[in-house]
Order: C-alpha cells, then structure tokens, then sequence
C-alpha cells in the first residue's frame, strides 16, 4: 500500500516506468537499503504511449514516471569529461566533428562515448555504420549501442529508436525535453573517459534542455564548430552568446 | 482581410539537414523570379540563425511600423523585394535568440499576420532546419492561405537524404503539398580545369526524388561567386548571367512559374 510521500531507500531506485505502468506488488522491495529493489512494471497502453522502444526487443514504455525516489548515484557519475559540440549554423560538421573526434579519442586509448541529441536529424549512427541496431533494457537503464567488443565507443541517438528511415520526430518543446533528460539520466554508460554530445544547429529546446541535465554532472566545456563563410560566422557569434549566458566554458 | 490577402502564392523553403542552402535557394528563387518581373517577399522564420539579411546586404536594416502592422524591408525603391526576418529585430550581430517554443511561436504568428506585405506574386518563407515548432508554427499559421506547397532542398550525400527523406515525412503529415527537390552543392567545377569533382557525393537528389514520388528540380552546382555574392550580398542573378549555376537557378525558377496555378484577376 502506498502512501503519498512515502519513499523507500534512495539508493533503491529501478528504471524509469511511465505513467501506463502497473506494479506487481510481488516484485516491490519494501526495505531495500542495500539492493536493488526492483520493481517490475509493463505499460499497458504501448500503442498510444509516447515513448516506445524498437517492438523487436520487447521494449516496454520509457518515459519517466513522477516517481522520483530520490537521486541515485547518476548514469554519468563513471564518465570522466563531458563535451557539448555547438554550432549556431547548421551543416557546419557537427556531427561530422563529433564522429571524428570520438574516433581519434580512442585512438589515444581512451573510452568514448557519443550522445546524439539531434532529434530532428539524427546523424551519428549512420557515420558510425550503425543504423538499424537496436537500444536494448539493462538493470541500469537503456544501454547504449556499443561500436566493437571492447566497448571502446559506445552511442545512443534516437536514430536508434526509430523504426524506418523515413520516420519523422515532429515533437514541439516539452516532449523533445524529456527525452533528452531521458538520455542524460537513463542510458547505462558505465565508465567513460569522455562523453561527447552531438546537438542540432541553433540555440533551441534541445540545447537547453541538454545542458540543463548535464549541469550537475559539470561538463568539461563546448567545442564551437563553423565553417570559414561569414554567414556561418555570423551565426556561431550568437552560439558563444549563448554559451556565455548558460555558463558553458 | 489579412495582411497576406495580396500574396498571390506562398513557397515555404524546408530541409531536414542543415547547411544544405535553404536560404541560399531562398535568395537566388526570389533573385531569379524577381529578374522574370515578379514581385517577391522572403520570410525568414529561422530565428536561431536568420541568415537572410546578410544575403541581401540589408544587415542593419530597421523594421518601422506602418498603419498596417510592421512594414517588411525594402531592398529597393520598386519594392521589387522585400524581407522580413528576426535579424532585423536584433540590436547586436552576437545577440542570440535562446527561446522556448511558445515565444517561437508567437513571433512567427506575429510575422504571418502582422507584417504588411502589400502585394506580392510569391512569399518566399525560408525555414530552419528540422522538423521544430518553427516550422509547425509557420505551416498553421499559412494553413489557411493555401500555400503552393514546399520546395525540398538537399545536398548528394547519404547524410543529408537520410534527413530529408524524414522532412517529406512530415510535409505529408501536415498535408504540405512538395513542388519538388532542389539539389545543392552538386559538385564543384574546378575554374582552372573544368573538371568537376562531386565533393559531396551524387545522385542523392534524385534518388530522393524518385524515393518519394516527388518532380527534381535540379542541381546547383557548389560555386565560389555564388558564395561570394552572398557573403557581400550582391545579386548573382544580374552579375553572372553566363555562369552555370545561373542556369540551374533560372531553370528552377521557371519550373515553379510554370507549376503556378495561374490567378483569376
């Protein structure tokens, strides 16, 4: 039986479940200090639920329930750095950049990983010849797609999460927002020495709704990206506005 | 009666990718109508990156009011072109626009309904990239004056067509007629040499094209006076009238002159 306000252990929280969910009640760890304390959840209302993984790995609904226990030790408290790769223009290369910079990471030895906050646009997993694969469920939350078997580049897009090529995200503001806090809180990095974010070009929902979830975590700075042309130019000026007014080094 | 009652057809310009050359396109489409002896307006709804100013050379331009609303930028005294854009808003070149939907929205209703184009034969409307409230606020806000439809611009590479492939998705979810593919950036002919190289791949246009069922308009080859006119914001249409890339834009151009339905008087 649940009251309002009651709350089990903070370090006992599960993933993530949606306002459709039910809970089995056999599945509840009423005293868990030290575990898990899973509870087990299905959405019942898959079909009109925002949020739906790929239906091939029996995903049930991710979006986040009001049930906020309390802050677990977060999914980004094993990453090292964080970098926001920004551009005011589009088609800069941001994507592009982002890629490359991730690959020669690794190169020096280090573990990368890469968040693709383009809703819109999801480019990275086709740089990366990884369109098609799936976002499956861990304990911890969704696991991100890793690159090889050493899981030295891991990635997660919603380009993931789309079913077809030609599937459009036409979301306004507040729903591009909580997936993206869905990608900041609920991907299962692990350990990373950095974590580079992909955003889309201007100064919009995603980018604050990004840095907003990330500015617990204090990310290492921006990597302002433009190409030579004034016009580009012009507008990666109001991108370092921005920057300076968010405080993002 | 609105304040675009007098706009015989409206062209909204979309892409999902950035970069591809929306406002380029924007520019040399009104250049090139303007050159066949129409008169044109460009609405620029990118509100992060209103890069239509600077096309024309009008940066600095202030926006007056008029009895009828807001009166858009002249570029010249036949009003031949005039333009609107949140740039003109803007006091300093770094100030950014960091809004949320909702102001997003408002400012674009206010630019549909509030800025007193007069008339116009086309309203050009270049977007930001993406499928975002900027463009959702700007499709509702024409709906009711039955745009022409929208011209789909795209670069070669597999990149961009996997993003713009999602933006024909959405035009049919709005019920957005697309008059076509633009492909841009087609490849560069080298000046010295005349070989051209397909820096950015080929054939993705009208691949795209065909993939959706939609007319390709054409390819515009990448071109440094191009982009040396827009920097300075000069009109290519009337300095290079020899050069390949006047070619492809005029065809375009004439492409959409003849897929407009002609007007009752």
């Amino acid at each position: 039986v649940w009251g309002w306000g009651w709350k089990p252990q903070a370090a006992s929280v599960a993933p993530r479940t949606c306002l459709h969910a039910r809970f089995s009640q056999e599945a509840l760890d009423l005293g868990g200090a030290s575990g898990r304390g899973g509870f087990s959840a299905s959405c019942l209302e898959p079909l009109t639920c925002i949020l739906q993984g790929p239906a091939s790995n029996g995903a049930a609904c991710w979006r986040q329930g009001r049930w906020r226990w309390g802050e677990k030790p977060g999914n980004l408290a094993g990453i090292r750095h964080i970098i926001l790769v920004l551009s005011g223009k589009g088609g800069v290369g941001k994507s592009t950049i982002s890629t490359e910079l991730a690959l020669a990471l690794r190169h020096a030895g280090k573990k990368v990983g890469i968040l693709d906050v383009d809703l819109c646009g999801p480019s990275i997993p086709r740089m990366f010849g990884a369109q098609g694969r799936a976002v499956h469920q861990c304990d911890r939350g969704w696991a991100p797609v890793f690159l090889d078997r050493e899981q030295s580049i891991s990635l997660m897009s919603v380009g993931f999460l789309l079913e077809k090529p030609d599937e459009a995200v036409v979301w306004r503001g507040p729903k591009k927002n909580a997936l993206i806090k869905q990608f900041v809180s609920d991907v299962a990095w692990g350990e990373l020495d950095y974590l580079v974010v992909d955003t889309p070009p201007g100064t919009s929902d995603e980018h604050m709704a990004a840095i907003e979830a990330l500015r617990a975590y204090q990310p290492l700075g921006a990597l302002v990206v433009t190409t030579p042309q004034a016009v580009s130019v012009g507008d990666v000026r109001r991108e370092l506005t921005f920057c300076r007014k968010t405080g993002l080094r």
